[in-house]
């Protein structure tokens, strides 16, 4: 069992899992020893908001990855919850803008995180 | 510090294809310098080498390189800080030899990459690795990814231009063509590089360093050194660590060489006005305008300007990267020793391509480690 299980577990029904400091609250990511904040060693994991606004974004387009073909997005976030998280995105966000996490089900490989625009209708699938 | 000089350098198979081992270039290296220093193989007593491509299992690189060169030393160092570690052991040299530890450092490295075939885009990835598994998650090749974010960012916030970045790899390969080592060499203009294609946007294929194989060393000790009036003197250092992953690498437009420059510019007394050569690290064309930024030579908003003008390049006012760097010298995965034996040549007055007139003094700027430059190393040298 790794500090990161918690995270893993949480992705693989869909639910995004982040660690926080139960002394002050503030979230952490990835796992640590010790809260950033306030220096306490007591923590758990809670679903977290899943909005954002995009600080960085490329296009990669080399086939990196043997299941991710190329041309695709990687976008990097400021997340509300103040934790920097990173994910592919289904088309180019421009920086600045507000983003949401969805997670995506793919076929043989449970849920995988997608940037999408904030506007994006919930209804709408990826 | 002034008291320690870098009294002899050398350097072996620089190139895409070596029927030599890693060791065995590493050892060519060693002995080429150890005849510059003017000193016998085994008056070295300190042995550094970082994580090299080659040296199998690699786990323990001074002690095989040690062995295979015959010595055994008293003082050993390994640091892994990525392309910033050469330059931190330079320093740990230092700190070994007036503790009294040793007196003749060999700093060393060499990898046989490209050779092997054994960098890729997508990093290591081992399972139960959690790092890699986010990247992986994220699609995020290590480590051209946050460099490409970082390029990306920059631009957007800083309003560097694409023709501005192209322009390092321009700047980089107008000394490159005038340096025999240099395995690329043939001229190119800002629309060449743009015209390549991307391979993590907005980086060009021409924007990224090669991978080759190579080797360097260079050897540390007390003033004056053997071979007196050839020994390089070491006049500041300084080191910062801000990260290792890149959930902590931003903001991206800058990293902490600001702080290891500051202290390196603390201890020699120096200032930016006092350098006349800078070699940067440039694993990504990227990297030398933040690093440019941080040190204090440019504001974060001129510098694209400032190299597309040409003032890094031949006949410009700060030289940088005299040899091509890791985007036209040479690249074998770690770069940072290549960076103080250029230096020491432009010192000695003795290039092997074009020469800066008058060079003085010299500053080194190692990055890596962390994420896009999460350890930074800054070494001032100056002529005899």
């Amino acid at each position: 069992m790794t500090g990161m299980t918690p995270f893993w577990e949480g992705l693989e029904r869909g639910a995004f899992v982040v660690q926080r400091c139960r002394e002050c609250g503030t979230f952490r990511f990835p796992a640590r020893a010790r809260c950033l904040s306030c220096g306490s060693s007591d923590a758990d994991w809670q679903e977290a908001s899943t909005a954002g606004t995009v600080y960085s974004t490329t296009t990669v387009n080399r086939a990196v990855f043997p299941d991710i073909p190329p041309p695709y997005d990687v976008v990097v976030c400021q997340m509300e919850i103040g934790i920097t998280f990173f994910a592919r995105a289904e088309n180019t966000l421009p920086i600045g803008s507000r983003a949401d996490l969805r997670m995506v089900r793919e076929a043989d490989s449970g849920f995988i995180p997608f940037f999408v625009a904030a506007d994006r209708d919930p209804a709408d699938a990826l | 510090m002034n008291d320690f000089v870098i009294s002899g350098i050398g350097d072996a198979g620089i190139g895409y294809h070596t029927e030599f081992s890693a060791l065995e270039l590493i050892a060519q290296s060693t002995l080429h310098a150890c005849a510059d220093a003017g000193i016998p193989v085994d008056a070295i007593d300190g042995v550094c080498v970082s994580k090299t491509v080659g040296l199998a299992p690699g786990d323990r690189p001074a002690l095989e390189v040690a062995e295979y060169l015959g010595l055994r030393p008293s003082f050993i160092d390994t640091t892994l800080a990525g392309g910033a570690a050469p330059l931190i052991q330079i320093q740990r040299a230092c700190l070994a030899i007036e503790a009294g530890m040793c007196s003749r450092v060999l700093v060393a490295f060499g990898s046989t990459q490209a050779s092997s075939r054994q960098r890729s885009l997508a990093g290591h990835v081992r399972a139960g690795d959690d790092t890699r598994r986010l990247e992986q998650l994220a699609g995020l090749p290590a480590p051209i990814g946050i460099a490409a974010l970082a390029a990306a960012r920059f631009m957007s916030e800083c309003g560097l231009t694409p023709e501005q970045l192209a322009s390092v790899a321009v700047a980089q390969r107008r000394w490159a063509q005038h340096h025999p080592q240099a395995l690329r060499r043939d001229p190119i203009t800002i629309a060449d590089v743009l015209g390549t294609p991307y391979v993590a946007s907005p980086l060009h294929r021409e924007e990224l360093c090669m991978v080759s194989n190579g080797a360097g060393a260079v050897i540390v000790e007390r003033a004056p050194g053997a071979t007196a009036g050839r020994g390089v003197r070491i006049l500041g250092y300084g080191e910062a660590h801000s990260h290792f992953s890149i959930f902590e690498a931003l903001p991206l437009t800058s990293t902490v060489a600001s702080t290891s420059s500051a202290a390196a510019f603390a201890q020699s007394g120096l200032s930016t006005d006092d350098v006349d050569v800078v070699q940067i690290y440039d694993a990504f064309a990227i990297l030398p305008p933040v690093l440019l930024s941080d040190i204090g030579f440019c504001e974060r908003g001129e510098v694209g300007e400032f190299i597309q003008a040409g003032e890094t390049s031949p006949g410009g006012s700060l030289p940088m990267n005299t040899q091509g760097g890791g985007l036209s010298h040479c690249h074998p995965g770690v770069y940072g020793l290549f960076l103080v034996i250029e230096a020491v040549r432009q010192l000695r007055g003795e290039a092997l391509g074009l020469q800066v007139s008058d060079a003085g003094v010299a500053l080194c700027q190692g990055s890596g480690g962390g994420a896009f430059g999460g350890s930074q190393a800054t070494v001032i040298l100056g002529a005899a």
